[in-house]
């Protein structure tokens, strides 16, 4: 039974993952939609940020981890670096949980 | 590369995802299977909690795919970079087509080929890493101690791929707007509020492209 589970979760996440490019790949969409889709990008992950931080299943997010994802924000921004980025922020928030903020 | 640096932050995540299924009365290759058959480590997470409490795996099911429905729109998003692609990337890429490699590959304005060998040396990468760290979850359980906090890191490498792809003011309210929403909408379960801010970013940040006449910043 587990396995049957698991079996239909793959094959939902594949068909989730391909039936667009499967579909769509060969037709050229409408302005507006295409307009749409480059959006779709910064929306998601911008909405998994939040939800990685304030879903259902997040841990508990105080000042050093507000502190930490500002900062993390800021030198994304400023270096355009990913691992400066991740390293800006659990530095941060190191820090301000070190020191009892 | 690329894709390693991406990796890092989900070493922890494996790792609980490792020992979830080790501490679980599953059996530990039928869970690691999971990595595999699924590929997807929110979905796979949800899919064990939710069966190693005794839940039903009807619904288990349902929770597990409604959290991996966001992929839906990587789907979307991606089918126009797939136009020049042979048929049996497109049938294949879609299998590895997980959070950060779509990070990874959508801003990529590359030529076909290009980009097509990109997307199958980085989703190999994370596939390989994905099987290994999982493995070694649930074979060395916690290694790494929980006051560390690795993974805060998560969130923290999605802002950075998030803001060091703005380079438009339309992707900025998209942004900005999803991840507002998704925050309003936190509260409801299976990831149902970070599928109604996907959506809601989408349509502010269009609606911005039509005010704005499409203007580049």
């Amino acid at each position: 039974m587990t396995l049957l589970a698991i079996v239909v979760v793959g094959i939902g996440s594949y068909v989730f993952r391909s039936v667009f490019i499967l579909a769509l790949a060969d037709r050229t969409p409408p302005e507006l939609v295409s307009k749409a889709l480059r959006n779709v990008g910064p929306a998601v992950l911008s909405a998994l940020v939040a939800t990685d931080l304030w879903g259902p299943n997040a841990p508990t997010v105080g000042a050093p981890e507000l502190a930490g994802v500002v900062a993390a924000g800021l030198a994304a921004w400023r270096t355009r670096n990913l691992i400066a980025s991740v390293v800006a922020g659990m530095v941060v928030r190191w820090v301000l949980m070190a020191i009892g903020v | 590369m690329g894709s390693v640096s991406l990796f890092v932050p989900a070493i922890p995540f494996a790792m609980v995802l490792g020992v979830a299924i080790g501490e679980s009365s599953i059996n530990n290759l039928l869970g690691w299977s999971s990595s595999w058959i699924i590929f997807g480590g929110a979905s796979q997470l949800t899919l064990v909690t939710i069966l190693a409490a005794g839940g039903a795996p009807l619904s288990a099911m349902g929770a597990a795919l409604a959290v991996n429905s966001r992929h839906l729109m990587y789907s979307a998003a991606l089918s126009p970079r797939f136009a020049d692609q042979p048929r049996w990337f497109r049938w294949l890429a879609p299998y590895v087509l997980i959070d950060q490699q779509f990070a990874l590959t959508e801003p990529l304005e590359d030529d076909a080929d290009d980009w097509r060998r990109f997307y199958l040396t980085s989703g190999a990468v994370f596939w390989t890493f994905w099987q290994t760290t999982v493995a070694l979850g649930i074979l060395l359980g916690p290694l790494v101690p929980e006051s560390w906090g690795l993974d805060f890191a998560v969130p923290l490498m999605f802002l950075g791929l998030v803001v060091v792809a703005l380079n438009r003011w339309p992707a900025v309210v998209a942004a900005v707007g999803g991840g507002a929403a998704a925050w309003l909408f936190a509260g409801l379960p299976n990831s149902l509020g970070l599928l109604a801010g996907g959506l809601v970013g989408v349509v502010a940040g269009t609606l911005a492209d039509r005010g704005h006449g499409g203007l580049e910043r």
